[in-house]
């Protein structure tokens, strides 16, 4: 039925958040591990998005795209070097690598995972009490 | 949260064969019955996703989605049927 199609596209997004929120999790959680299975610190995680269409053989007309999770990226970029040759983890030079998570940053983008929710949520009630409305029609 | 497939069911009260009327099976009762298993296919789709989000195999927003699709569906069943009751009762205080 059409009227289910805002809410499967809302139920893509709502996943997307979730999905985002764990990986948020994880680095937060993570902010300071020093030892990793593949060795060296904690990498920070990113999530890519990307449209998905709602149907599996949609027309070219009638592109209305739900969201998924493309992957999850890792990114060395800014990893923290501090001189404490006391710390087991410290090279040779004594310094030691922390991982490259700034829980400002990751913050951040929690409130904006944890905002963009509630708007899918908004989304779907909308879509929810117009269907509601429109069983009322007649009455 | 289940509904009995119609003619078997005791709890049933809105099957079929009362909506149909005296004129034998009629295209209506195919279509509603039709949107009776839709309506229970939703219902049973909404128990798998509460039964996978309580043993946390799914997420708790499939299950509330599931429900409330199942919710609508059956608003718009309970919507159809009423206007089949009220077509029925119009039709039978047809003077002849």
């Amino acid at each position: 039925m059409n009227i289910f199609k805002s809410m499967e596209i809302s139920a893509s997004g709502l996943t997307a958040q979730r999905q985002r929120l764990n990986v948020i999790a994880e680095n937060l959680a993570n902010a300071h591990t020093t030892r990793t299975p593949q060795g060296g610190p904690y990498l920070r995680k990113t999530v890519i998005l990307e449209t998905q269409p709602v149907e599996e053989f949609a027309s070219l007309l009638e592109n209305s795209a739900k969201v998924a999770v493309s992957e999850v990226v890792e990114s060395s970029e800014g990893l923290v070097q501090e001189y404490n040759p006391t710390h087991p983890d410290a090279n040779e030079q004594g310094i030691v690598t922390w991982p490259n998570v700034n829980p400002v940053a990751e913050m951040v983008s929690l409130v904006m995972a944890s905002r963009t929710f509630d708007a899918n949520v908004a989304a779907f009630r909308a879509g929810k009490s117009m269907a509601l409305k429109a069983l009322e029609i007649g009455r | 949260m289940k509904v009995l497939p119609t003619g078997q069911g005791e709890a049933g009260s809105w099957s079929g064969q009362s909506i149909s009327g005296p004129g034998g099976p009629s295209p209506d009762k195919n279509l509603f019955q039709n949107m009776l298993s839709a309506v229970q296919k939703q219902q049973n789709q909404a128990d798998v996703e509460v039964r996978r989000a309580l043993l946390g195999e799914g997420e708790l927003h499939d299950a509330i989605l599931a429900l409330e699709k199942a919710n609508l569906g059956l608003r718009l069943l309970v919507q159809v049927r009423n206007r089949l009751v009220a077509a029925y009762e119009e039709l039978s205080r047809m003077q002849m």
